[in-house]
């Protein structure tokens, strides 16, 4: 997993709510909607904080009973989904 | 300089110019809202007419307040959004473009919001119809018979005293009518569609704040602003149902015309009804 040394966080600008296990997001300046389910709403709870993607990763192993493999992947596609859409915000350790 | 006190949503603004010709229409034009209570917000008005190259409406907010911009009209806002500088040409339709704007922001500061939707009341309840253009706003407040029209373009939801509220606005559409100033609790939304096949059903809460966003009529784009409208909405839509409806579809109106009837309002779970 490419962002393991990373640290990852929320773009503080973004505006969100939790509702029905989901996270509604409206990013800035496009004012556009996403909705963020399952282990991803999981992983925006986690980066509330700045935290390094090795982190992240840890947490979720220790909660889901997928195959690291899988939460990886699934950690990969959230932050890099996230990042196109002004989201998340990454930083070198 | 000429001055008339306007009550929308119950948020009161006075409004000043010196063109007495442009305040007389204002005060012809808005007298359903027109208010003699202290007002909230003072807005000045300077007329002139070319103003800006933006295409696109801007209400940002920075160290000194807020600045307004679109081609049609400016404005720079105080901090407190207690005082508006307001550029415009004379002329009443420009105004109530500037008024829909500026009033989303009132409306923030106020628990409230502009949505893009028609409002109906009956039985002192009342329910929003809501949609995009050419989604059937100005057929519901034509078709839905006996039914005091809050709006049939935009009209305006406030949390007050735990509840919300929907607000009648001089800001419409099509409809030509009177409209009185009031306010009913909220008891429903109804998605407009014009899809033959939707059934008319129940939204959750997650469908029905993704349905309502798309009509809430906002142009902030700062931060703080976006996270309380979102908050409010969600709200919205914890307290108030929402359902499908296709206006032209009689067997859908029928049934809102029998839920309307009613005295207890039904939970929104589940199907309602079938086409």
């Amino acid at each position: 997993m490419k962002y393991l040394k990373k640290k990852i966080g929320r773009n503080p600008q973004a505006a969100w709510q939790e509702i029905e296990d989901k996270i509604v997001i409206v990013t800035p300046r496009t004012k556009k909607i996403h909705i963020v389910s399952g282990c991803g709403s999981r992983i925006w709870q986690l980066i509330e904080k700045p935290r390094l993607g090795a982190s992240v990763m840890d947490m979720l192993a220790d909660e889901f009973s997928a195959e690291r493999k899988r939460l990886e992947k699934d950690l990969e596609d959230f932050i890099e989904e996230m990042v196109s859409k002004d989201a998340v915000e990454l930083k070198d350790e | 300089m000429d001055k008339i006190c306007l009550n929308i949503a119950g948020i009161k603004v006075r409004v000043a110019s010196e063109n007495n010709v442009f305040m007389a229409e204002l005060k012809k034009k808005y007298s359903a809202f027109l208010s003699k209570n202290p007002p909230q917000v003072d807005i000045r008005i300077v007329h002139e007419k070319r103003l800006s190259l933006e295409e696109f409406i801007k209400l940002e907010k920075g160290n000194k307040g807020w600045a307004l911009t679109s081609e049609e009209f400016s404005a720079d806002i105080s901090k407190d959004v207690r005082h508006v500088l307001a550029r415009m040409a004379a002329d009443e339709t420009t105004f109530n473009s500037f008024l829909r704007v500026i009033y989303t922001l009132f409306l923030l500061r106020h628990g409230g919001f502009l949505a893009h939707a028609a409002g109906l009341a009956k039985r002192a309840r009342g329910f929003i119809f809501a949609g995009r253009s050419e989604s059937g706003k100005t057929t519901a407040a034509r078709r839905m018979r006996d039914f005091e029209i809050l709006s049939d373009e935009l009209v305006a939801v406030r949390k007050v005293d735990e509840e919300f509220r929907l607000f009648s606005t001089p800001f419409r559409g099509e409809f030509t009518g009177r409209i009185e100033n009031v306010n009913f609790p909220a008891k429903a939304v109804f998605f407009l569609t014009k899809n033959k096949t939707t059934r008319m059903q129940a939204f959750n809460k997650l469908d029905s704040l993704l349905r309502l966003l798309e009509c809430v009529f906002f142009f902030c784009s700062d931060f703080e602003s976006n996270r309380k409208i979102l908050k409010l909405v969600r709200e919205f839509c914890y307290a108030v149902p929402g359902y499908s409806l296709n206006i032209e579809n009689e067997t859908h109106r029928r049934f809102v015309d029998e839920i309307f009837e009613k005295k207890d309002w039904p939970q929104p779970a589940g199907c309602l009804a079938r086409d």
